[in-house]
């Protein structure tokens, strides 16, 4: 290539801004709040779990009636005084429900929580070591995934007892999994790019090049597949606590409660579709907002 | 092909042998005796365990436990005497499996059905509105629609039988119940991949060919639709056994699930270990038929799991 002088020259004060870009900056959160509401579907979802959140929170404070406080009026109907009734031994439902639904956002929450942290470590460490070590992590990861989650519960269960603690921990033994392949895929892919061979030539480690720069671009999919798994372990544990094999009384969790009405469901429905009416909003709630954030995060077309 | 079904097979061994390890010791430091009740006395207690081996050190029961295993033979229960876990599979599992089957049979039939009208309607509000409900009906959980199911047409409109009695009636029921998800999923997967085949050029070739509609559809477009089925195939099995879990609890159906259910709540061990084992032990077969399968109809599907 042929060095001209005026190559080196400096340049006008105009030409500097010629590579302007006049459309409006976003930001990357507010890019994907503005797709996520342009979907009425995910917008609806988030505003009931919300509204479902706030009244989680403040119901018990306002309630005249608490939690485990018996009444006189044993399995009464749908009043104005107990929105959802009142089981065989005069508590009133809706507070039940209450704190049901707490017990249920909070498992899914917070075991989706451990999974994606446990997930992203291992994923991430077995895709950016890569070769014989990521081969042996991964081999191992396929053989704990191949045994159905549900007998892990079962009998973590029984061993510790039928509470909160250890259904939780049956759903995390194998739960980060999922999470842990699809960050190994992404930082396998995402680690040959140009940004990343930019943070290593300037001399960042291993470290910061795998959560300062993968992670941040990976987590797209994480944090949707993370979103589905919330509704997936409240179906869990619901699903467990129904069959008699879960959270066991006096904690009543949505399943519990829909447990303990199976037996007199045909002369008190209220007692049974209360709390599973429940269950569905909030599964309902969660898929759609996560449906929501897949498209605003992953679009297909915009790109 | 062939080393490709090995390393499954072999993955599936170690699959089972990890299984049943952490099955054998997470059973072993369960709280309490199993013989363990109000009224007994340590030497009881004592001559009980001698008899069930459970005195001798542990790595010796394990060994033994393997050992039986390989015969075939899954342990007896403690609780009810002289039961043994082979018999409540041999009575229990065929009732689960025909309903596993007549369920996933009618999914099938209805779900392809659903796909291909959601897939060649023109009317955007009947595709809307079918993408809709099978998106709700993914989400509703198996019990709770097992239990509307029976408020509904057992209860209210008492029309069919609310328990199980083994007529075609009392099938009807728990069958819908079981093949609700099923039907959702596989619907949407045969819409995705029936509406991505549409528009290939084997199909613009059959059409110019003057082939008949229904025949473009069901032969030529269907085929390679139904490819992804068989991937879903595996997972939806180990669906249907655990629905089965909830399913047979609720219609009190003496199937496997049930069998489970009720081992879990008596805190019979050695049923509980047995169940889990075979249960366990089906799920994973049916995950490694269903890879072994994918990768024979559609030879990229190895070359993208193996990167």
């Amino acid at each position: 290539m042929i060095q001209r002088e005026e190559y080196f020259d400096p340049i006008e004060k105009e030409e500097q801004n010629s590579e302007f870009i006049a459309i409006e900056r976003k930001s990357f959160v507010r890019d994907v709040w503005e797709r996520f509401k342009s979907n009425r579907r995910a917008l609806t979802g988030l505003i009931v779990l919300g509204i479902i959140m706030i009244i989680t929170l403040l119901g018990p404070i306002l309630s005249p009636y608490s939690y485990d406080g018996m009444g006189t009026s044993i399995n009464s109907k749908v009043s104005l005084t107990h929105w959802f009734g009142t089981d065989a031994l005069g508590r009133d439902l809706f507070i039940r429900v209450l704190y049901g639904i707490r017990i249920s956002l909070t498992i899914g929450f917070v075991t989706t929580l451990i999974n994606i942290v446990l997930g992203i470590l291992y994923g991430g460490i077995a895709g950016y070591v890569g070769g014989k070590t990521d081969m042996a992590m991964m081999r191992i990861v396929d053989v704990m995934y191949a045994v159905p989650s549900l007998l892990y519960i079962i009998l973590l269960m029984l061993i510790f007892g039928s509470n909160i603690g250890s259904i939780m921990l049956g759903m995390c033994v194998s739960g980060w999994i999922g999470v842990a392949r699809l960050m190994r895929s992404q930082v396998i892919t995402l680690k040959e790019r140009e940004f990343a061979l930019a943070a290593y030539t300037q001399g960042a480690g291993a470290g910061r090049i795998l959560f300062r720069h993968l992670f941040t671009n990976a987590m797209g999919p994480i944090v949707v597949s993370a979103t589905l798994a919330v509704p997936q372990a409240i179906f869990m544990e619901a699903f467990l606590s129904f069959i008699g094999m879960g959270i066991s009384a006096p904690q009543a969790s949505l399943g519990t409660l829909a447990q303990s009405a199976r037996m007199y469901m045909s002369i008190y429905p209220n007692q049974m579709i209360c709390p599973i009416a429940m269950i569905c909003l909030i599964i309902f709630a969660l898929n759609f907002i996560g449906e929501g954030l897949d498209e605003a995060l992953n679009p297909k077309g915009s790109r | 092909m062939v080393k490709y079904i090995m390393k499954r097979l072999g993955m599936g061994l170690v699959t089972m042998f990890f299984l049943i390890t952490i099955t054998f010791f997470l059973t072993r430091i369960m709280p309490g005796s199993p013989f363990e009740t109000e009224n007994i006395t340590p030497t009881m207690l004592a001559a009980m365990e001698e008899n069930y081996g459970l005195d001798k050190p542990i790595d010796q029961q394990y060994l033994m436990y393997i050992k039986e295993l390989l015969h075939g033979n899954l342990g007896v229960s403690y609780k009810k005497t002289g039961v043994s876990v082979n018999r409540l599979i041999s009575t229990g599992f065929p009732v689960t499996l025909k309903l596993g089957l007549i369920s996933f049979a009618v999914a099938l039939v209805i779900g392809i059905m659903i796909g291909i009208w959601m897939s060649v309607t023109r009317k955007n509000s009947v595709r809307g509105g079918l993408l809709t409900a099978s998106t709700l009906f993914i989400s509703v959980p198996n019990f709770v629609l097992a239990i509307v199911l029976m408020l509904f047409f057992g209860v209210k409109l008492n029309w069919l039988p609310v328990l199980w009695t083994g007529s075609f009636k009392s099938y009807i029921l728990p069958v819908t119940a079981l093949a609700v998800y099923p039907i959702a999923e596989i619907s949407r997967l045969v819409h995705s991949s029936f509406s991505e085949a549409i528009n290939q050029d084997f199909v613009v070739m059959a059409n110019s060919k003057g082939l008949g509609k229904a025949r473009v559809h069901l032969v030529h477009i269907l085929k390679n639709a139904l490819i992804p089925l068989v991937t879903v195939a595996g997972p939806m099995i180990a669906f249907q056994i655990t629905g089965s879990f909830v399913v047979e609890n609720i219609f009190t159906i003496p199937g496997i699930g049930k069998e489970f259910v009720n081992s879990v709540n008596n805190r019979d061990y050695t049923v509980i270990m047995g169940l889990t084992i075979f249960v366990g032990g089906i799920i994973i077969i049916a995950n490694l038929l269903s890879d072994i399968s994918c990768a024979l109809v559609d030879p990229r599907i190895k070359l993208d799991k193996s990167k």
